[in-house]
């Protein structure tokens, strides 16, 4: 991974991440409930430290870790860690989405029903693809012999696979802030 | 041969850097126009609640958002995914700085709006 993206990897992750713990925030301030943010703030700092540290520093010796030949791991470790990342600016979009939806909810007069944990599902269900879509990728590019142009090429393709979460839930976000907007901007016309 | 092993096969031979491009330059328009969209809609409710607080629009925000807007179709042009990359971290880095910025600087004033909007629900 080049300079430029580990540094935008970061910020973006950096940046969801900031944004969705205030979304989340809004959410349960306007519901009345404890965030228990303190301790997801530390849980989020720590991780994202640790991320750094993942990302910035020395790439660790891969090369007998995969069973592949030296450099096809290497190709098979550096696009794994950038798909992970794909997966996880997924999954933050996605929580935010469900916050987004939910505080449109309220403030829409919609009856709250009990909230499932929808967010942590999203996560969980996308760690499990990012994982499941790895290990057959690996098995198939042992069985098969790939080289790391093919490495390559089908580490490209999962990118895209998750171009369409982005698409999906970041136009859901859009869709649900212009209908905020247009209820906020539809009561605030004089003062309480 | 599995059948899974030979569709990460097919992909690896089939899915080549000049259909990868294509494919970002199409997901890329299609999710900066959703940015776009989003960062608009943030805004629009930002200035919506500094306009309580006799505050002026987010008038450099919004110079950012707009640049964004006309760096997009650019991405057509791009001939390899690096410079594809480049221009994304341009387009993108903007809009999220812009996010970034207005929840970390708006977010009481926004939530004020909020509630206000929830009361009047009632």
């Amino acid at each position: 991974m080049f300079l430029l993206a580990k540094w935008m990897a970061l910020f973006w992750t950096f940046a969801e991440a900031v944004i969705l713990l205030y979304v989340r925030w809004g959410y349960f301030t306007l519901k009345k409930e404890e965030a228990n943010q303190k301790s997801i703030l530390i849980v989020s700092s720590l991780l994202f430290v640790f991320l750094i540290i993942w990302i910035m520093g020395p790439e660790p010796a891969v090369e007998r870790l995969f069973g592949l030949p030296e450099a096809h791991a290497l190709t098979f470790y550096r696009w794994g860690v950038w798909n992970f990342l794909c997966t996880l600016w997924v999954v933050l979009e996605g929580s935010i989405m469900i916050y987004v939806v939910r505080i449109y909810g309220i403030l829409a007069s919609r009856v709250q029903k009990k909230r499932g944990r929808w967010a942590t599902l999203i996560a969980l269900t996308l760690f499990a693809f990012f994982a499941l879509f790895e290990g057959a990728f690996l098995t198939a590019a042992l069985s098969h012999g790939m080289d790391t142009g093919h490495i390559y090429r089908v580490s490209l393709f999962y990118i895209r696979i998750c171009g369409l979460l982005w698409i999906l839930f970041e136009w859901i976000v859009a869709v649900y802030g212009i209908k905020t907007y247009s209820l906020l901007k539809g009561r605030g016309g004089s003062p309480p | 041969m599995s059948d899974l092993g030979s569709l990460f096969l097919y992909i690896g031979r089939h899915f080549s850097t000049e259909v990868y491009l294509v494919s970002s330059k199409i997901q890329g328009l299609i999710w900066s126009a959703a940015d776009v969209v989003l960062v608009l809609a943030v805004l629009k409710i930002a200035e919506l609640a500094r306009r309580k607080c006799g505050m002026g629009k987010p008038f450099v925000r919004y110079g950012l958002l707009y640049g964004s807007l006309l760096l997009t179709p650019l991405l057509l042009f791009t001939g390899t995914p690096r410079e594809f990359f480049y221009l994304e971290s341009a387009i993108c880095g903007a809009q999220f700085a812009i996010l970034l910025y207005t929840v970390i600087t708006e977010r009481n004033r926004i939530l004020d709006l909020v509630l206000r909007g929830v009361s009047r629900t009632g």
